[in-house]
Protein backbone atom coordinates (compact mmCIF):
# COMPACT_ATOMS: atom_id res chain seq x y z
CA UNK A 1 0.00 0.00 0.00
CA UNK A 2 1.73 3.60 -0.71
CA UNK A 3 -1.58 5.57 -0.28
CA UNK A 4 -3.28 6.07 2.65
CA UNK A 5 -6.98 7.73 1.66
CA UNK A 6 -9.55 9.95 3.22
CA UNK A 7 -12.55 10.36 1.50
CA UNK A 8 -14.62 13.74 3.12
CA UNK A 9 -17.73 12.89 2.60
CA UNK A 10 -17.80 8.99 3.58
CA UNK A 11 -15.53 10.18 6.66
CA UNK A 12 -16.67 13.45 7.44
CA UNK A 13 -19.65 14.76 6.02
CA UNK A 14 -21.69 15.06 2.50
CA UNK A 15 -22.10 18.95 3.50
CA UNK A 16 -19.01 20.27 5.30
CA UNK A 17 -19.32 23.67 7.20
CA UNK A 18 -17.16 26.34 8.21
CA UNK A 19 -14.08 27.15 10.24
CA UNK A 20 -15.12 26.67 13.83
CA UNK A 21 -17.86 24.18 15.72
CA UNK A 22 -19.28 27.66 17.33
CA UNK A 23 -20.12 28.49 13.93
CA UNK A 24 -21.26 25.41 12.23
CA UNK A 25 -22.00 21.41 12.05
CA UNK A 26 -19.14 19.34 10.97
CA UNK A 27 -16.50 22.38 10.95
CA UNK A 28 -12.81 22.66 9.53
CA UNK A 29 -11.44 22.41 12.65
CA UNK A 30 -12.79 19.09 13.54
CA UNK A 31 -12.33 17.77 10.47
CA UNK A 32 -8.76 18.57 11.17
CA UNK A 33 -8.39 17.38 14.24
CA UNK A 34 -10.31 14.37 14.25
CA UNK A 35 -9.49 12.74 10.89
CA UNK A 36 -6.83 14.87 8.58
CA UNK A 37 -4.40 15.34 11.03
CA UNK A 38 -4.08 11.86 12.67
CA UNK A 39 -4.40 10.52 9.17
CA UNK A 40 -1.27 12.64 8.10
CA UNK A 41 0.75 11.59 11.12
CA UNK A 42 0.26 7.59 10.17
CA UNK A 43 0.95 8.43 6.22
CA UNK A 44 4.18 10.15 7.59
CA UNK A 45 5.33 7.45 9.47
CA UNK A 46 4.34 4.73 7.36
CA UNK A 47 6.39 7.01 4.52
CA UNK A 48 3.48 7.13 2.51
CA UNK A 49 0.97 9.84 0.49
CA UNK A 50 -2.16 10.90 1.97
CA UNK A 51 -4.62 10.96 -0.63
CA UNK A 52 -7.70 13.15 0.03
CA UNK A 53 -10.77 12.80 -2.25
CA UNK A 54 -13.18 15.61 -2.24
CA UNK A 55 -16.01 14.16 -3.82
CA UNK A 56 -19.45 14.21 -3.20
CA UNK A 57 -19.94 16.85 -1.04
CA UNK A 58 -22.27 19.96 -1.30
CA UNK A 59 -19.26 22.10 -1.54
CA UNK A 60 -16.50 23.43 0.37
CA UNK A 61 -16.58 26.75 1.97
CA UNK A 62 -13.20 29.05 1.49
CA UNK A 63 -13.11 28.72 5.42
CA UNK A 64 -13.55 24.86 5.56
CA UNK A 65 -10.66 24.36 3.51
CA UNK A 66 -8.76 27.36 4.57
CA UNK A 67 -9.13 25.63 8.63
CA UNK A 68 -8.20 22.50 7.61
CA UNK A 69 -5.71 22.27 5.10
CA UNK A 70 -4.19 25.67 6.26
CA UNK A 71 -4.30 24.50 9.40
CA UNK A 72 -2.04 21.19 8.57
CA UNK A 73 0.26 23.19 7.42
CA UNK A 74 0.43 25.50 10.30
CA UNK A 75 0.62 22.62 12.83
CA UNK A 76 3.43 21.22 10.89
CA UNK A 77 5.06 24.43 10.00
CA UNK A 78 6.69 22.78 6.75
CA UNK A 79 4.72 23.31 3.83
CA UNK A 80 7.37 21.52 1.63
CA UNK A 81 6.18 18.41 3.88
CA UNK A 82 2.60 18.87 3.82
CA UNK A 83 2.67 19.63 -0.01
CA UNK A 84 5.14 16.44 -0.50
CA UNK A 85 2.88 13.92 1.35
CA UNK A 86 -0.88 14.83 0.44
CA UNK A 87 -2.55 14.80 -2.51
CA UNK A 88 -6.28 15.73 -3.83
CA UNK A 89 -8.61 14.40 -5.45
CA UNK A 90 -11.60 15.96 -7.11
CA UNK A 91 -13.58 15.68 -10.30
CA UNK A 92 -16.52 17.84 -9.65
CA UNK A 93 -14.65 21.34 -8.90
CA UNK A 94 -11.49 21.94 -11.39
CA UNK A 95 -10.44 24.49 -9.44
CA UNK A 96 -10.74 23.25 -5.91
CA UNK A 97 -7.16 21.68 -5.62
CA UNK A 98 -5.41 24.94 -6.65
CA UNK A 99 -7.57 26.68 -4.52
CA UNK A 100 -6.70 24.42 -1.60
CA UNK A 101 -2.97 24.80 -2.91
CA UNK A 102 -3.47 28.87 -2.42
CA UNK A 103 -4.62 28.92 1.18
CA UNK A 104 -2.21 26.11 2.36
CA UNK A 105 0.41 28.74 0.75
CA UNK A 106 -0.82 31.26 2.86
CA UNK A 107 -0.99 29.36 5.62
CA UNK A 108 2.23 30.07 7.00
CA UNK A 109 1.91 33.98 6.08
CA UNK A 110 -0.89 34.93 8.22
CA UNK A 111 1.02 33.73 11.10
CA UNK A 112 3.42 35.87 9.88
CA UNK B 1 -20.72 24.00 -54.73
CA UNK B 2 -19.77 27.49 -54.78
CA UNK B 3 -16.26 26.36 -56.62
CA UNK B 4 -18.90 24.74 -59.11
CA UNK B 5 -21.06 27.67 -59.35
CA UNK B 6 -18.34 30.10 -59.86
CA UNK B 7 -16.87 27.80 -62.56
CA UNK B 8 -19.85 27.30 -64.54
CA UNK B 9 -20.17 31.35 -64.74
CA UNK B 10 -16.73 31.34 -65.58
CA UNK B 11 -17.71 28.73 -68.41
CA UNK B 12 -20.68 30.58 -69.74
CA UNK B 13 -18.97 34.18 -69.73
CA UNK B 14 -16.23 32.80 -71.83
CA UNK B 15 -18.91 31.08 -74.05
CA UNK B 16 -20.81 34.36 -74.46
CA UNK B 17 -17.66 35.95 -75.17
CA UNK B 18 -16.71 33.82 -78.04
CA UNK B 19 -19.81 34.65 -79.29
CA UNK B 20 -19.88 38.09 -79.16
CA UNK B 21 -16.38 37.96 -80.91
CA UNK B 22 -18.00 35.95 -83.61
CA UNK B 23 -20.84 38.85 -83.74
CA UNK B 24 -17.46 41.43 -84.27
CA UNK B 25 -17.45 40.17 -87.90
CA UNK B 26 -20.37 41.46 -88.94
CA UNK B 27 -21.76 44.41 -89.79
CA UNK B 28 -23.88 45.34 -86.31
CA UNK B 29 -21.20 46.74 -84.15
CA UNK B 30 -17.58 46.87 -84.68
CA UNK B 31 -15.46 45.42 -82.05
CA UNK B 32 -11.30 45.65 -81.79
CA UNK B 33 -9.95 42.31 -82.54
CA UNK B 34 -6.61 42.92 -80.72
CA UNK B 35 -5.94 41.79 -77.63
CA UNK B 36 -4.62 43.44 -75.04
CA UNK B 37 -2.19 41.79 -72.72
CA UNK B 38 -2.74 44.14 -69.93
CA UNK B 39 -6.58 44.07 -70.12
CA UNK B 40 -6.05 39.76 -69.85
CA UNK B 41 -4.83 40.08 -66.70
CA UNK B 42 -6.80 42.74 -65.50
CA UNK B 43 -10.00 39.93 -66.37
CA UNK B 44 -7.96 37.61 -64.29
CA UNK B 45 -7.24 39.33 -61.40
CA UNK B 46 -11.18 40.10 -61.42
CA UNK B 47 -12.48 36.40 -61.98
CA UNK B 48 -9.84 35.84 -58.97
CA UNK B 49 -11.36 38.40 -56.56
CA UNK B 50 -14.66 37.77 -57.67
CA UNK B 51 -14.98 34.13 -57.10
CA UNK B 52 -12.21 32.72 -55.14
CA UNK B 53 -11.80 35.28 -52.49
CA UNK B 54 -15.17 35.38 -51.42
CA UNK B 55 -15.52 31.70 -51.68
CA UNK B 56 -12.18 30.94 -49.05
CA UNK B 57 -12.95 34.03 -46.82
CA UNK B 58 -15.89 33.53 -46.38
CA UNK B 59 -15.62 29.93 -44.79
CA UNK B 60 -13.12 31.85 -42.50
CA UNK B 61 -14.38 34.78 -41.35
CA UNK B 62 -17.94 32.74 -40.91
CA UNK B 63 -15.83 30.00 -38.56
CA UNK B 64 -14.64 32.68 -37.01
CA UNK B 65 -17.56 34.23 -36.23
CA UNK B 66 -19.06 31.39 -34.54
CA UNK B 67 -16.62 30.81 -32.31
CA UNK B 68 -16.58 34.23 -31.09
CA UNK B 69 -20.58 34.04 -30.55
CA UNK B 70 -19.71 30.09 -28.41
CA UNK B 71 -16.87 32.04 -26.24
CA UNK B 72 -19.44 35.33 -25.49
CA UNK B 73 -22.55 32.29 -24.58
CA UNK B 74 -20.02 31.06 -22.14
CA UNK B 75 -18.90 34.49 -20.53
CA UNK B 76 -22.52 35.17 -20.27
CA UNK B 77 -23.28 32.09 -18.49
CA UNK B 78 -20.41 32.77 -15.88
CA UNK B 79 -22.20 36.50 -14.91
CA UNK B 80 -25.56 34.60 -15.06
CA UNK B 81 -24.02 32.02 -12.25
CA UNK B 82 -22.84 34.72 -10.68
CA UNK B 83 -26.14 36.86 -10.65
CA UNK B 84 -27.37 33.75 -9.38
CA UNK B 85 -25.14 33.47 -5.87
CA UNK B 86 -25.28 37.37 -5.89
CA UNK B 87 -29.36 36.80 -5.04
CA UNK B 88 -28.89 34.03 -2.70
CA UNK B 89 -26.40 36.25 -0.61
CA UNK B 90 -28.74 39.00 -0.77
CA UNK B 91 -31.83 37.02 0.15
CA UNK B 92 -29.66 36.05 3.35
CA UNK B 93 -29.09 39.38 3.98
CA UNK B 94 -32.48 40.61 3.36
CA UNK B 95 -33.77 37.88 5.92
CA UNK B 96 -29.95 38.27 8.33
CA UNK B 97 -29.81 34.30 8.30
CA UNK B 98 -28.53 31.81 6.25
CA UNK B 99 -30.08 28.26 6.24
CA UNK B 100 -28.81 25.07 5.97
CA UNK B 101 -30.53 24.96 2.76
CA UNK B 102 -28.94 28.71 1.54
CA UNK B 103 -25.86 27.49 2.66
CA UNK B 104 -25.81 24.11 0.59
CA UNK B 105 -27.27 26.13 -2.25
CA UNK B 106 -23.90 28.59 -2.54
CA UNK B 107 -21.50 26.13 -2.31
CA UNK B 108 -23.58 24.00 -5.15
CA UNK B 109 -23.31 27.50 -7.26
CA UNK B 110 -20.01 28.05 -6.71
CA UNK B 111 -18.86 24.30 -7.81
CA UNK B 112 -20.75 25.01 -10.79
CA UNK B 113 -19.35 28.40 -11.48
CA UNK B 114 -15.49 26.61 -11.11
CA UNK B 115 -17.11 24.42 -13.88
CA UNK B 116 -18.58 27.26 -16.13
CA UNK B 117 -14.86 29.51 -15.83
CA UNK B 118 -12.67 26.16 -16.30
CA UNK B 119 -14.60 25.49 -19.49
CA UNK B 120 -14.38 29.17 -20.55
CA UNK B 121 -10.56 29.35 -19.68
CA UNK B 122 -9.95 26.17 -21.59
CA UNK B 123 -11.49 27.18 -24.92
CA UNK B 124 -9.95 30.82 -24.67
CA UNK B 125 -6.57 29.44 -24.58
CA UNK B 126 -7.12 27.25 -27.13
CA UNK B 127 -8.80 29.78 -29.29
CA UNK B 128 -5.70 32.35 -28.91
CA UNK B 129 -3.60 31.52 -26.06
CA UNK B 130 -1.33 34.53 -26.76
CA UNK B 131 -4.22 36.94 -26.30
CA UNK B 132 -6.08 35.23 -23.75
CA UNK B 133 -3.66 33.91 -20.97
CA UNK B 134 -3.98 36.62 -18.52
CA UNK B 135 -7.73 37.22 -19.21
CA UNK B 136 -7.94 33.63 -18.04
CA UNK B 137 -5.36 33.64 -15.26
CA UNK B 138 -7.81 37.04 -13.72
CA UNK B 139 -11.18 35.13 -14.03
CA UNK B 140 -9.57 32.42 -12.17
CA UNK B 141 -8.56 34.89 -9.57
CA UNK B 142 -11.86 37.10 -9.45
CA UNK B 143 -13.10 34.02 -8.77
CA UNK B 144 -11.22 32.56 -5.55
CA UNK B 145 -11.79 36.36 -4.46
CA UNK B 146 -14.87 36.39 -4.61
CA UNK B 147 -15.96 33.12 -3.29
CA UNK B 148 -13.65 34.18 -0.35
CA UNK B 149 -15.77 36.93 -0.17
CA UNK B 150 -19.14 34.85 0.44
CA UNK B 151 -18.06 31.74 2.02
CA UNK B 152 -14.97 32.78 3.99
CA UNK B 153 -14.40 33.87 7.52
CA UNK B 154 -17.27 32.80 9.55
CA UNK B 155 -19.33 32.04 6.63
CA UNK B 156 -22.33 30.82 8.41
CA UNK B 157 -22.01 33.17 11.17
CA UNK B 158 -21.99 36.39 9.38
CA UNK B 159 -25.50 36.35 8.05
CA UNK B 160 -24.31 39.01 5.14
CA UNK B 161 -24.35 41.98 7.31
CA UNK B 162 -24.68 45.23 6.07
CA UNK B 163 -20.64 45.63 5.20
CA UNK B 164 -20.43 42.16 4.13
CA UNK B 165 -23.00 42.29 1.61
CA UNK B 166 -21.37 45.78 0.70
CA UNK B 167 -18.11 43.79 0.28
CA UNK B 168 -19.67 41.17 -1.54
CA UNK B 169 -21.18 43.45 -4.14
CA UNK B 170 -18.11 44.81 -5.09
CA UNK B 171 -16.66 41.92 -5.43
CA UNK B 172 -19.25 41.33 -7.62
CA UNK B 173 -19.14 44.62 -9.67
CA UNK B 174 -15.51 44.01 -10.20
CA UNK B 175 -16.11 40.44 -11.28
CA UNK B 176 -18.85 41.76 -13.91
CA UNK B 177 -16.71 44.97 -14.53
CA UNK B 178 -13.94 42.47 -16.07
CA UNK B 179 -16.58 40.02 -17.74
CA UNK B 180 -17.87 42.75 -20.25
CA UNK B 181 -14.29 43.61 -20.74
CA UNK B 182 -13.78 40.58 -21.54
CA UNK B 183 -16.60 40.36 -24.36
CA UNK B 184 -15.44 43.56 -26.11
CA UNK B 185 -12.36 41.84 -26.38
CA UNK B 186 -13.10 38.75 -27.93
CA UNK B 187 -15.43 40.32 -30.16
CA UNK B 188 -12.75 42.67 -31.24
CA UNK B 189 -10.39 39.40 -32.01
Amino acid sequence: MDRLRINVVEEFSKTPGTRQEEESDFPGELFLSEILLPKFKVALEKKVKLVVNLDGAAGYATSFLEASFGGLVREYKDIDLVKNNIEFESTEDPYLIEDIHEYMNDALKEEK
Amino acid sequence: MRYLLGSLLLIIGIVVGFFISRLTKSDFFQLDPKINLIEVVNLCVVIFITIYIPAVLTDKLSNKRHVKNTLIVMVQRVGERLSKINMIVTDCSQKNSISASNKNQILQEFTMLSNNVSALNKLLVKCNKKDFSDEAKKMNEDRRAYKGIVTGADFEAKKFTANTKKEEELALIKFQEFLSDLIFKINSW
